[in-house]
C-alpha cells in the first residue's frame, strides 16, 4: 500500500511540477494560454478556437494552449468572463460577433465594454444569406410580393431574428413573421417539411439544403458571392439609398468579421503584438488552411486594426437603428 | 443492395477498425460513466485527432465513442443513483432500487445486454427504414411533435402509483422548473433573477444529482456508520450479470418494442435521449402485467430505459445521412467530422456511398456489442461497491457528484443549485412524493411550449387538426383515460395513506412555491407567462386541495382513534428495501447536518481543500476510522479525481470564495 501511495504522490509532484515549468527565455515559454469560448464544447466556435489554439501553439514555442468552455447567456457568460479576466495576455476569448449588441440595448448582466476589448482578429468572414423555399419562391422579388413569407429563427436577440427585422424595416415592408424556437439544423428541417418558407443564416451551413434543391437562396451580404451563387444579389446591391447606410454597414460588418477573438483591457502592448503575430501566423499557416478547407469551410483573416474599427462603430449607431435592436432584443 | 451491405460489413471488420472501435469504445464508456464529462466534450475533444485519418476509420472511431456514451453513463445511476448522462436518468428509477435490494448484479447485467441489444435492433430498424424515413421525416411537423410530447405527459399518471395528487404536484414542479431561463420566444428572462447563470435554464443532470444523488446520499448516512447501500452480504454478481442478462431475452417483446420506439423518437430532430427513454419506460409500466413494482425495483424497467437510449442513436443517425440535418448535438458534432474526413452526408450519400450507410450500421452493431461485453468484468467487480460501509462510500458519491454538477455547464452555482434540490429531493423521498413525474415535467414542458409557440406561428389553432395530430391526440385521450381507470382500480385495492409527520409542512412549502412563482410571473407579457401560470396555478389548486384532504383526515383520525397509535406498526410492517440499520429522525438529522456542512465547506473553500479537510472530519467523527485509514483514502481520492478531471480531460475544478477573495485582494 505504501507503495502504491508514493507512486501516487509522485505522479501529482511531476504534474504539478511540468504546469508551472517557469522559463524566462520569452513571456511566453512554458506558460498555459487559456482560449475561453462561449459556446459548449463542439460547435463552430469550439471548432475554431481548438484547431487556433493548435496552430498558435505551435508559433509560441514552449506554450501550451487550453480551450476553456465558457458557454450560456447567449455568449455574454463567456463575453464577461474574457474581459474581465487578468490582463496578463494569458486569457483570449471567443464569441458570438453579434455580442456587442447586447451592451447597445442595455441588456442586464453585460459587464463588458466592446469598444475596449483587445483583438486578435478573425479567421473568417461569414457570408449571410436569406434562403427560402425552392418551390413557391424563384428569387427575391416573388419573396418581396409574396402576401406573408414565414420565417424560421433561433429565438429573440439572434442575429437571423435582427437581421430580418432590419432588412424588412429598411424596405419598409412587414409581409413577413416570425418564428422563434428554430435552433441549427431545425430551421432547414422546417423547410424541408414546408412548416416554414424562409430561413436566415450563413451560407456555410445552409448550402446543403440549396445544394440538395428544397431551398434557394435569394440574397447574401457579405464581402462577395461565394461560388455558385454568383447570380444572387447583395445587400448593399438592394438597398442603396443613403439613410439606411449606417444599417447596411452593420449588417456587413456584422458578418465580415466572423469570428473575433479578443484579450481584456490593459494586455501589456508587447505580448499583445505577440499574440496578434502568433494568430496570424497560425491562421496563415497552410496546414492549418487546409484542415479548415477540408471541412468546407474558408480561411479570410481579418485583422486586430479592422475588428476594432467595427467594434467601436457597432457602440455608434444611430438612435432609430438602436430602437429597432432594442425591439429585436425584447429590451424596451 | 446486398453487395453494399457485404461491402459494409468488410469495410466495419477490418482489422485496424476493430482495433479502433475497441479503444472508442472504452473511451465512451468512460465519458458517458463520470457525471459532467459526457459523449459531446469527447467528441470535441477527440475530433481534431481524426483529422488526416483514413474516412472511414475516423467515422468509426467517432460513431464508436458517441454510441455507447450512454452504456457506461448508466452504471453509476444503478450504483449510486448519479446518472452519468441525461439520458441515464430513467435507469435509476428501478436500476438504483434494484442495488438497495442486493441485485445491482442482475440490475447491471440486463442494462448492459439491454444497452447491446437495443444498440443493435436500433442499427437494424436504422437499415430498414431507410426507404421511408423521407416521409416519416416530413409528416412529423412541430404539431405532431407536440402532440407526440403531450402524449409522453400523459404517463405522470402512472408514474405516480402512491398518489396521483402528489404525482400531478411534483410533474406541475418539474414543467415550473422547466420554464426557468430566458425564453427564446419573448426575450424574457423567466425565475432568473437577473443571474446570468439560469439564462439557460436548469440542466437536467444537475437536476438528477440533486433529487435522486443526494437524497440517496442523505438516506444512506441516516443509516448510520455500518450502513451500506445493498443489504444482505457480499456476493459474487457474476451469476447475477447473468440473470440479468438472461431476463433481457425472456423479455424479448419488451425489448423489441421498446428498441422500435426509440429509434422512432430518434429519427424525429429535436426530441432526443431525454424523451425516448421517458417514453419507452413510460410504455413499459402501462403495457406490462403486475406492473405494480415499476419504480421499486423492477427489471423490466431498466430493460425498456436501456434498450432505448441506445437504440435511439441509430435512429438519430438517419437524418444526419439522408438530409445532412443533425438530429442532436451528438450528431451535428459527428456531421462536422464527417466533413472533415470528406463525406458529405445528404441524400447523394445513399445513391453513391451506400456501402458507407452500411458500414455504419454494421460499426453501430459492433460497437453497441463491445461497449456492453467490454463493461461486464468491470460490472462484475464495481457491483460489490454498493455492498463497502456507507461512511467510505458517502464522500466519493459527494465529491463526484458536486463536481459534475459544476462542470457540467461550467457554472459554480450549479453546485449550490443541487445542495438545494438534494433537501427537497430527499423530503420528497421522505413524504412519499414520487420523483420521477418531477423529471418527465421538466424534460417535455420546455419541448412542449417551444413546439406549441412553433405549431401556433407555422398554423395556427387549426394545427391540432392535422392528420396524424389528431390521431396522436387521441392516443393521448385514451392512454391519459386508461392510466386514470387503472389507477381507480388499483386504489381501491389499497389501504389509506396516513400522514406521516412533517408532511404537512412540507405540502404547504410547496404551496408556497406555487403561490410565489405565479406571483413572480405576473410581471411578464402575455406570451412569457401563460405557459407557468397555468402549470402554477393547476399546481396551486392540487397543492391546496391536499392540504385541505389532510386537515380533514387529521382530524378525523384524532376523532376515532384518540391517542392511539396503531398505525406506525403497519408502516414498520412494509418491507424496507434497504441494507444496514434502520433510519431515524435523529439519524436523518445528522447526516442532514453532515450534507450542510459538506456544501458550506466546499462552497468556501473549493473542492480540493473540501476534499481533504471535509473527508478527514467525515471519516474521523462519522466513519470513526483510524488515521491510517483517513490517510489512505484522502491521498486515493485526491490523486484519482486530479488524474481524472485535471491531468486527462484539463479542467480545473471550483476553488471556493476564498480564490475570489485572494484575487481581490491582490489585485
Amino acid at each position: 500500500m505504501k507503495k502504491r501511495v508514493f507512486s501516487a504522490l509522485l505522479t501529482i509532484l511531476i504534474v504539478f511540477v511540468a504546469i508551472s515549468r517557469v522559463d524566462a527565455k520569452t513571456f511566453y515559454e512554458g506558460k498555459v494560454i487559456k482560449i475561453i469560448v462561449a459556446t459548449k464544447p463542439g460547435g463552430g466556435y469550439d471548432y475554431w478556437a481548438r484547431l487556433i489554439g493548435k496552430y498558435m501553439e505551435k508559433h509560441l514555442p514552449g506554450s501550451t494552449i487550453i480551450v476553456k468552455n465558457v458557454p450560456g447567456a447567449g455568449h455574454v457568460i463567456g463575453t464577461n468572463e474574457t474581459y474581465m479576466a487578468k490582463p496578463d495576455g494569458l486569457t483570449i476569448g471567443t464569441f458570438n460577433r453579434a455580442v456587442g449588441l447586447t451592451q447597445l440595448v442595455g441588456m442586464k448582466g453585460v459587464k463588458f465594454d466592446f469598444a475596449k476589448f483587445n483583438w486578435l482578429g478573425s479567421p473568417n468572414s461569414e457570408i449571410y444569406s436569406y434562403v427560402v423555399r425552392s418551390d413557391i419562391f424563384k428569387n427575391l422579388d416573388d419573396v418581396l410580393k409574396a402576401d406573408n413569407v414565414r420565417l424560421a429563427t433561433t429565438g429573440l436577440g439572434a442575429i437571423s431574428y435582427i437581421t430580418p427585422l432590419l432588412f424588412y424595416q429598411m424596405l419598409g415592408q412587414t409581409n413577413y413573421t416570425v418564428a422563434t424556437g428554430y435552433s441549427g439544423a431545425e430551421s432547414e428541417m422546417a423547410l424541408l417539411r414546408k412548416e416554414m418558407d424562409g430561413t436566415w443564416g450563413s451560407i456555410e451551413s445552409l448550402m446543403a439544403a440549396v445544394d440538395q434543391g428544397y431551398a434557394r437562396c435569394v440574397l447574401l451580404i457579405g464581402k462577395k458571392q461565394p461560388a455558385g451563387l454568383e447570380n444572387v444579389p447583395l445587400l448593399r446591391e438592394i438597398v442603396k439609398d443613403e439613410k439606411n447606410k449606417t444599417v447596411v454597414e452593420l449588417l456587413n460588418g456584422l458578418n465580415i468579421v466572423g469570428r473575433p477573438f479578443a484579450l481584456p483591457p490593459n494586455v501589456p502592448a508587447d505580448r499583445l503584438k505577440i499574440l496578434q503575430d502568433a494568430f496570424y501566423k497560425a491562421v496563415h499557416d497552410p496546414e492549418f488552411v487546409q484542415a479548415i478547407e477540408k471541412s468546407d469551410k474558408t480561411v479570410d483573416y481579418v485583422g486586430p486594426d479592422e475588428v476594432s474599427a467595427w467594434a467601436k462603430s457597432m457602440l455608434s449607431l444611430p438612435p432609430e437603428t438602436v430602437k429597432l435592436i432594442k425591439k429585436a432584443y425584447g429590451v424596451d | 443492395m446486398l453487395e453494399a451491405i457485404w461491402q459494409g460489413l468488410v469495410m466495419a471488420t477490418s482489422l485496424k477498425v476493430l482495433g479502433l472501435m475497441v479503444i472508442a469504445c472504452f473511451i465512451g464508456n468512460f465519458f458517458g460513466a463520470v457525471p459532467g464529462l459526457g459523449g459531446n466534450l469527447a467528441l470535441a475533444l477527440l475530433i481534431p485527432f481524426v483529422f488526416g485519418w483514413d474516412p472511414f476509420a475516423g467515422l468509426a472511431f467517432l460513431l464508436a465513442i458517441h454510441s455507447v456514451v450512454h452504456t457506461g453513463g448508466s452504471i453509476p445511476g444503478i450504483l449510486f443513483a448519479i446518472p452519468g448522462t441525461g439520458p441515464t436518468v430513467a435507469t435509476i428509477v428501478d436500476g438504483y432500487p434494484m442495488t438497495k435490494m442486493g441485485k445491482a448484479g442482475q440490475a447491471m447485467g440486463a442494462q448492459l445486454a439491454a444497452s447491446g441489444l437495443g444498440g443493435v435492433i436500433g442499427a437494424f430498424v436504422l437499415a430498414l427504414l431507410i426507404p421511408v424515413v423521407r416521409p416519416i421525416a416530413i409528416a412529423f411537423g412541430s404539431p405532431e411533435v407536440f402532440m407526440l410530447i403531450v402524449f409522453g405527459m400523459t404517463f405522470v399518471v402512472i408514474l405516480s402509483r402512491e398518489s396521483i395528487a402528489k404525482g400531478f404536484m411534483s410533474a406541475m414542479l418539474g414543467l415550473l422548473l422547466s420554464s426557468v431561463g430566458l425564453n427564446p420566444h419573448t426575450g424574457v428572462g423567466r425565475y432568473t433573477f437577473d443571474q446570468l447563470w439560469l439564462w439557460d435554464g436548469i440542466h437536467i443532470v444537475t437536476l438528477v444529482l440533486g433529487l435522486f444523488a443526494f437524497a440517496e446520499v442523505i438516506d444512506l448516512g441516516a443509516k448510520g456508520r455500518g450502513g451500506q447501500i445493498a443489504k444482505g452480504e457480499v456476493e459474487m454478481p457474476w451469476y447475477q450479470l447473468w440473470e440479468g442478462t438472461v431476463a433481457v431475452f425472456t423479455n424479448w417483446w419488451l425489448s423489441l418494442r421498446t428498441a422500435i420506439i426509440g429509434t422512432f423518437i430518434g429519427i424525429i430532430p429535436g426530441l432526443g435521449g431525454d424523451v425516448a427513454t421517458w417514453v419507452c419506460y413510460g410504455h413499459a409500466v402501462q403495457t406490462c402485467k403486475n406492473n405494480e413494482n415499476f419504480g421499486k425495483g423492477d427489471i423490466r424497467g431498466v430493460i425498456a430505459v436501456e434498450t432505448a437510449n441506445n437504440a435511439k442513436e441509430g435512429g438519430s443517425l438517419l437524418p444526419t445521412i439522408v438530409f445532412g440535418i443533425p438530429g442532436s448535438s451528438g450528431m451535428a458534432l459527428l456531421l462536422g467530422a464527417f466533413l472533415i474526413l470528406g463525406i458529405t452526408p445528404g441524400p447523394s450519400m445513399l445513391s453513391e456511398h451506400l456501402d458507407l450507410v452500411w458500414g455504419m450500421v454494421w460499426v453501430l452493431v459492433i460497437s453497441n456489442i463491445f461497449g456492453a461485453i467490454s463493461l461486464y468484468p468491470i460490472s462484475g467487480w464495481m457491483g460489490k461497491l454498493a455492498y463497502i460501509r456507507g461512511s467510505l462510500l458517502i464522500p466519493p458519491i459527494m465529491f463526484l457528484a458536486a463536481i459534475g454538477a459544476s462542470l457540467i455547464r461550467g457554472h459554480w452555482q450549479d453546485f449550490v443549485f443541487v445542495a438545494a434540490t438534494g433537501f427537497f429531493g430527499f423530503s420528497m423521498k421522505k413524504w412519499k412524493y414520487p420523483r420521477p413525474p418531477m423529471i418527465l415535467g421538466f424534460i417535455l414542458g420546455r419541448l412542449a411550449e417551444d413546439y406549441l409557440h412553433k405549431s401556433l406561428a407555422a398554423w395556427g389553432f387549426p394545427f391540432l387538426l392535422r392528420p396524424v395530430c389528431f390521431g396522436l391526440m387521441m392516443l393521448s385521450i385514451a392512454s391519459l383515460g386508461y392510466s386514470i381507470w387503472h389507477q381507480y382500480r388499483e386504489r381501491k385495492k389499497k389501504k389509506k395513506i396516513k400522514i406521516v409527520p412533517g408532511e404537512f409542512a412540507f405540502t404547504v412549502f410547496i404551496a408556497i412555491v406555487f403561490v410565489l412563482a405565479f406571483y413572480l410571473s405576473t410581471m411578464w407579457g402575455f406570451k412569457s407567462r401563460l405557459f407557468p401560470q397555468v402549470v402554477v396555478i393547476i399546481g396551486g389548486v392540487i397543492s391546496f386541495w391536499q392540504i385541505f384532504k389532510m386537515k380533514i383526515r387529521a382530524k378525523r383520525l384524532r376523532e376515532m382513534t384518540g391517542a392511539e397509535d396503531d398505525e406506525d406498526e403497519e408502516t414498520k410492517k412494509v418491507p424496507e428495501p434497504e441494507g444496514g440499520q434502520k433510519s431515524t429522525p435523529r439519524s436523518e438529522w445528522t447526516m442532514i447536518k453532515w450534507v450542510v456542512l459538506f456544501f458550506a465547506v466546499t462552497l468556501a473553500l473549493g473542492f480540493w481543500v473540501s476534499m481533504v479537510l471535509y473527508t478527514a472530519l467525515f471519516l474521523h467523527f462519522f466513519g470513526k476510522e483510524g488515521k491510517k485509514t483517513i490517510t489512505i483514502f484522502i491521498v486515493s481520492l485526491v490523486a484519482g479525481i486530479y488524474l481524472a478531471f485535471e491531468t486527462f480531460m484539463g479542467t480545473s475544478l471550483y476553488g471556493g470564495v476564498v480564490t475570489y477573495l485572494l484575487d481581490y485582494f491582490s489585485g
